[in-house]
């Protein structure tokens, strides 16, 4: 007791200088009459640092434990362009605006979201949100509604929240989403589709928010909840999910279907530039059988049966010049492939129809944003031919040239690399001269094994193309009652 | 007026000449003073000009893709190092670049290389203005293995078209390309007559060889195959089928180019290099006094050997002194130089008696000037070595290259003729 005593007249006595010396501070401001200016002075300061801590606390990261939400790698670039806007959406909220509790608020704001997908989709209609039907905003609902219910159940920092009490509405809340009836909850959800969703998160957080770091969780929740209604909108637009029950069955199949399903590779290239040289040396290195299968359309199939790639179709196609494609006689659509692999000679300075190539390769894709360019390489051919002619002594250190003959390969494909405008290191010097004496075979191999997940991701969309034409027909087959056995 | 030139004959001719020879050749000082006068540059500059606008030098349209070994071709005609052929082009068109031999200002040859012929949509029709007026030869150059054609037979055939006197060579190159095996050598003795190609060459060659004869069918071309590498490239001889080559040329264009060219006779590299040179100042020179000219001919052949007397004491990297002209003068003699002392020498004269006398006119400056140029030559050669010179020694030089020059120059001097005439 006396010691406390003793401290607090320390601290009286230590603190007792500076308040005198602030008041007489004071007093002398007021006898030079600048009190008047000396106050908003302080004033605005405090009022800044203020508006400061405000903004500090409003920017403060989400902890990591928060999960976020992801793009699917596998979209299109049309896809992730239109992610990208409702990232930055997401991100752009005001808590303050959207109160959880306030169903209508967040009503407009989901209808938000999904009109902005679907006008990015389909900007021809021109009052897109109109456009929108109800079947696709009754799916998105529902794949939000288990999506943030998943979320809410698994993530950890959620478990303080729950108390015993709440714990049982988590399980009838859980239990009721569980039983609940497809065709009921879809008439209930149909009846004010907007509304459900907050509906059901506003019913469970109402008053229990108020323990967690303040805004903080709402604003991960609205974030999560944007973001969420943007991926299933651009999922379903897109065409990744079909937006019915019918496919839930067949989506399992469709993707065991696309595992086995064989990556398309066209070997492309000038006449004589080496491509069926290539597909030989790729070939002889497995020993595979080669099925011969001559294509209607003048591309020529072969069948590389590879570990690490699973199979795989390789394209022959006729060479092509400035002016002459293969590919604009036959209309056939440069889209069909995984993986393009451009034989280049060396020997050949013309490279403007390979440049041609390329450029009508891009633009295809540049059409067609709903697909994935595929990844290009480059396969330099006849490197056995560059200066000193009469000199063949492989291998040579191409990175780190130590005589004229890899120091002249190295120029080559740089000159290739450059004026085809592909990187260095996606260009495969190789010497297919003879099949028994190929040179830098396996390079290709493994260039193509490292642009493996980038074809896959080409495959995806290419099939998923495929597919939706016949996705489409089997639907108003059972709209019509004409296909059987779908619930 | 060039009708006029045909009505002197023989003597007449020189008793004109010689009243015009008055003021250069009058003293050796004054023809001493005049070479070594610095002021000659803009009236050489005028003469050359002017020379070249009624004269201009053959020109070779090398018409190929990039790398098809259009500047091997150069670079073996010319015997230039690869250096200075790439320095020395300049652009002209927008798809065309020209080399100028020996260079721009005095140049007797020239080549127009043909660029981006790969690219869509080739148009000669510029480079064809270009040098519409200008002799011409038009040499397609494409690698024996290479059947990717059709922009090229689509310029050729559009020149063709516009032009379908001009004469035309395929040159066949890169045949190293089509060997079956790394080692293996050329095919000597050359294997590819006219229409004919022995067995002695692969079956790929020869087949792809044919092939492209097909394309270029119709054109009226003349196809000579030829391997032009470098020395390290290890085939010998590294100007396989130049012969073949020179034959077309002159078929085509029977200039003598050949043998303005060919410097394998001598031996010193300064000589060598000033070769050209001489060659190209003494035909100017030639045309000098051949053609009327607005200025006097005399004074310009003068300035004109002044000229190349200034161009190969640089090539020798030595000064050119009033003594060392005089000394070489003296010893030819300054009638030799104006034509009045020299009716013997002038019967050395290759032909002298089919010679029209205008054309004589022509031959005999541009004969004199080779042979001065050479002799200075031989003089900086000995000065260089310390060596005495005696004027007998110089006397000797000049006349032997008197005679050379005459026979070299002979058919150039001929052309410029006929052109002038036609003109």
């Amino acid at each position: 007791m006396k010691k406390t005593a003793l401290l607090i007249v320390l601290f009286v006595l230590v603190l007792l200088p500076w308040l005198a010396l602030l008041i007489l501070g004071g007093i002398w401001l007021w006898q030079q009459h600048y009190l008047l200016i000396a106050a908003p002075i302080l004033l605005s300061s405090y009022g800044i640092a203020w508006i400061l801590s405000q903004k500090l606390q409003q920017d403060e990261p989400l902890p990591p434990t928060l999960p976020s939400i992801d793009p699917d790698d596998r979209w299109s670039p049309a896809a992730k362009e239109i992610w990208d806007k409702i990232d930055a959406l997401a991100k752009e909220l005001n808590p303050a605006d959207y109160p959880l509790t306030d169903a209508a608020r967040l009503a407009a704001l989901a209808k938000r979201v999904v009109t902005e997908v679907a006008t990015h989709f389909k900007p021809e209609a021109g009052r897109a949100e109109l456009d929108v039907p109800l079947r696709n905003i009754l799916f998105i609902v529902e794949q939000v509604c288990r999506d943030m219910r998943e979320l809410l159940d698994e993530k950890v920092p959620f478990s303080h929240l729950i108390t015993v009490q709440d714990g049982l509405q988590v399980w009838q809340w859980k239990e009721k989403f569980k039983q609940f009836n497809y065709l009921r909850r879809t008439l209930a959800m149909a009846a004010s589709p907007f509304t459900a969703i907050p509906n059901e998160l506003s019913h469970f957080f109402t008053g229990k928010l108020t323990d967690y770091p303040k805004g903080l969780l709402e604003r991960w929740l609205l974030q999560a909840l944007v973001k969420k209604i943007g991926y299933y909108a651009i999922a379903l637009y897109s065409g990744h999910f079909p937006p019915s029950a019918i496919s839930t069955i067949e989506t399992e199949q469709e993707e065991n279907a696309l595992a086995k399903r064989p990556l398309r590779v066209l070997i492309a290239g000038q006449a004589k530039a080496g491509k069926s040289s290539l597909i030989n040396g790729l070939l002889g290195e497995f020993r595979t059988t080669v099925d011969v299968l001559p294509v209607a359309d003048q591309l020529r199939l072969y069948k590389l049966q590879q570990p690490d790639m699973g199979d795989v179709l390789l394209y022959d196609s006729p060479g092509y010049s400035e002016n002459d494609f293969w590919f604009q006689k036959n209309d056939r659509q440069l889209g069909d492939f995984d993986l393009v692999i451009v034989v280049c000679s060396a020997m050949q300075a013309g490279r403007e129809a390979d440049v041609r190539f390329l450029s009508e390769l891009r633009n295809w894709f540049g059409v067609h944003l709903e697909r994935r360019m595929p990844p290009v390489l480059v396969v330099v051919s006849h490197i056995d031919r560059l200066r000193p002619f009469r000199e063949w002594d492989p291998p040579y250190d191409i990175e780190n040239p130590d005589n004229g003959k890899a120091r002249n390969i190295r120029e080559a494909v740089e000159t290739v690399a450059h004026s085809l405008q592909v990187a260095r290191e996606d260009c495969v010097p190789v010497c297919l001269s003879t099949p028994a004496a190929c040179y830098n075979i396996e390079a290709v191999l493994a260039c193509m094994v490292n642009k493996l997940p980038d074809s896959m991701r080409t495959q995806y969309l290419r099939t998923l193309s495929e597919g939706q034409r016949k996705e489409k027909i089997m639907l108003l087959l059972g709209q019509l009652g004409i296909r059987r056995g779908q619930a | 007026m060039p009708k006029l030139t045909h009505l002197f004959s023989g003597w007449k001719f020189w008793r004109e000449w010689s009243l015009q020879a008055k003021n250069p050749f009058a003293s050796l000082q004054d023809y001493a003073s005049k070479i070594l006068n610095p002021a000659v540059d803009a009236e050489a500059e005028l003469a050359i000009n002017t020379i070249h606008a009624s004269v201009p030098p053959p020109v070779f349209w090398l018409l190929g893709k990039t790398q098809s070994g259009k500047s091997a071709i150069i670079r073996t005609l010319t015997h230039s190092t690869a250096v200075e052929v790439g320095n020395g082009f300049k652009p002209c068109t927008k798809t065309a670049m020209f080399f100028d031999y020996p260079d721009a200002e005095t140049a007797f040859l020239r080549f127009l290389d043909t660029r981006g012929l790969s690219e869509a949509g080739y148009d000669a029709g510029d480079d064809m203005a270009w040098n519409e007026q200008q002799a011409h030869l038009l040499i397609v150059v494409v690698k024996a293995m290479d059947h990717q054609l059709d922009a090229l037979l689509a310029a050729a055939r559009q020149i063709r078209k516009s032009h379908p006197n001009w004469p035309l060579i395929v040159a066949q190159t890169t045949l190293h390309e089509g060997y079956p095996t790394r080692t293996m050598e050329h095919a000597v003795p050359y294997p590819f007559a006219e229409r004919q190609i022995s067995r002695s060459v692969p079956p790929d060659l020869i087949c792809s060889l044919l092939k492209q004869r097909d394309a270029f069918a119709g054109l009226n071309a003349r196809f000579v195959p030829i391997d032009f590498t470098l020395a390290e490239d290890g085939y010998e001889p590294a100007d396989y089928g130049i012969d073949e080559l020179w034959t077309a040329i002159e078929t085509a264009l029977p200039f003598g180019l050949r043998e303005m060219l060919d410097v394998s006779r001598i031996n010193d590299v300064y000589s060598k290099a000033a070769h050209a040179h001489i060659v190209s100042y003494a035909m100017l020179a030639g045309c000098a006094a051949a053609i009327p000219l607005p200025v006097a001919s005399l004074s310009t052949v003068v300035i004109l050997q002044g000229k190349m007397f200034h161009s190969i004491a640089s090539v020798y990297g030595l000064p050119l002194t009033r003594q060392s002209i005089s000394e070489i003068v003296s010893a030819i003699g300054l009638g030799v130089l104006s034509g009045m002392g020299g009716r013997e020498l002038l019967k050395l004269v290759p032909y002298y008696g089919q010679t029209v006398a205008a054309g004589m006119a022509g031959l005999y400056t541009a004969a004199v000037s080779y042979a001065l140029g050479k002799t200075l030559c031989f003089y900086f050669a000995q000065t260089k070595q310390g060596k005495a010179l005696s004027p007998k020694a110089l006397n000797a030089m000049f006349k032997q290259e008197f005679m050379r020059g005459g026979e070299l120059l002979r058919d150039a001097v001929k052309r410029q003729q006929a052109q002038t005439q036609e003109s």
